[in-house]
């Protein structure tokens, strides 16, 4: 059982400097969190300058409202990914994001270069625990996930997407959810 | 919809997949419903662990100047109060010295292994450091990293001393506590990814002197954690130093 991290620690001091007006702290939160973050607003929005966008929206945003983050219901990475999350399917919900999405992704390198080292290699072990827990779901529960996580769809297009009644889109989603869940427990709550 | 099929949506809304009147009433009931909430708080944290299964891409770097400038001309919501303040840190020179000295007496134990540096008393130590601290000092091809102590390592520091040719380094840390059935493990940071080193613990003053003989070419950085037991292949504990 891995204990909370101390990383986790550190996160929140920067986080709670960052509320207090603190512009060193939150270029440092980015410089961890904005290569992950990027990922994953990419993967999302499968255009660069769109998910440019999204990640610059969820950072201003998070500076705006580091004082109201409340460390009792998770940890800082989760807030962050949650955040760019939303922008990001925000973004691909919206009918010209949708348009622009079509123009394809820019062919970036997946080394990352501005994390901090550490954080980075700690960030990965964490992957490739994702990504085992991940891989222990079903098939279908990990394609509705993809679908829904990865490409912003709502089970209601999910279950179009796949050609499956609305009541299984909602149980492989809700399914896999539960199972993750409990794949990742041993992480404990807020220990990305 | 009732309580119990408002809480079956709650891992679906958990990942923004619910849209029009079924997310608005999960909202609104969530704000009525602790119980609910706790539900919702445990599955956004593992909706967010998907996030972790993209690969990082290193974002351009202008959008961290655009971000910086618009974060300049923005307003912020009104804080917390004050967090607790920063432990202050011990005089840089004092550190430097006493790392040097430190450093210089592994390298000068150099044939023989960390058990048998941790047993030699203080006595002998400062002797061997008599003779290594001048090469030491004289060498400019060594370099120093500084490791910053956090969590159960708050009140520790260290800094690792690599050779010109980086086949050999030592590690010196100060301020460590006695970590009683755990140990401490120095990781070694390559190709993004932590190796373990060695583990080892601290003597009776919070001192630790860690010889490392491999190639640190490709270092990227070094990290020390508290584990519940040496052998681990992955990092488990907390961070107690880092680059």
């Amino acid at each position: 059982m891995r204990k909370p991290s101390e990383s986790q620690d550190e996160d929140r001091s920067l986080l709670q400097r960052v509320a207090r007006g603190d512009r060193d702290a939150f270029a440092a939160l980015y410089d961890r969190y904005g290569a992950p973050t990027f990922g994953m607003a990419l993967k999302i929005c499968n255009n660069a300058a769109l998910a440019e966008d999204v990640v610059q929206e969820a950072f201003l945003s998070i500076w705006q409202r580091a004082g109201r983050f409340d460390p009792e219901r998770g940890s800082v990475a989760a807030y962050l990914f949650t955040a760019v999350h939303n922008k990001a399917v925000d973004a691909v919900r919206h009918e010209e994001s949708l348009r622009r999405r079509e123009e394809g992704v820019a062919d970036f390198a997946t080394e990352t270069e501005g994390e901090e080292v550490v954080e980075a290699a700690w960030l990965g072990v964490r992957r490739t625990e994702v990504r085992s827990a991940v891989a222990r779901l079903s098939p279908v529960q990990r394609e509705a996930l993809e679908l829904a996580y990865f490409e912003g769809l709502t089970y209601r297009e999910v279950a179009d997407k796949l050609g499956i009644p609305l009541g299984t889109a909602k149980t492989r989603l809700r399914d896999g959810m539960i199972r993750l869940r409990g794949l990742l427990l041993h992480l404990e709550a807020g220990e990305l | 919809m009732n309580h119990d099929e408002l809480r079956d949506l709650i891992p679906i809304y958990a990942l923004d997949a619910l849209a029009g009147d079924e997310g608005l009433e999960v909202r609104s009931h969530l704000e009525a419903c602790p119980s609910c909430q706790l539900l919702l708080e445990s599955h956004v944290q593992a909706a967010a662990g998907l996030a972790l299964a993209a690969s990082p891409v290193t974002p351009p770097a202008d959008l961290r100047s655009r971000l910086m400038t618009a974060v300049a001309a923005s307003r912020q919501a009104p804080p917390l109060p004050p967090a607790v303040p920063l432990r202050p840190r011990s005089s840089v020179t004092w550190q430097r010295v006493s790392a040097l000295v430190a450093v210089a007496a592994l390298l000068a134990m150099g044939a023989f292994s960390y058990r048998q540096v941790r047993h030699l008393d203080e006595a002998e130590r400062r002797l061997a450091a008599q003779g290594a601290i001048f090469q030491a000092l004289a060498n400019p091809l060594t370099t120093a990293v500084p490791l910053t102590g956090t969590g159960p390592g708050v009140h520790a520091s260290a800094e690792l001393y690599v050779s010109g040719d980086k086949h050999t380094a030592g590690l010196v840390a100060r301020g460590l506590s006695d970590p009683g059935k755990n140990v401490y493990q120095l990781w070694l940071i390559e190709n993004n990814v932590p190796a373990p080193v060695e583990a080892f613990r601290p003597d009776s003053s919070g001192l630790a002197l860690v010889q490392i003989r491999t190639n640190l070419s490709n270092m990227q950085g070094m990290a020390v954690t508290m584990e519940a037991r040496a052998g681990n292949s992955a990092p488990q504990g907390p961070f107690v130093l880092k680059s």
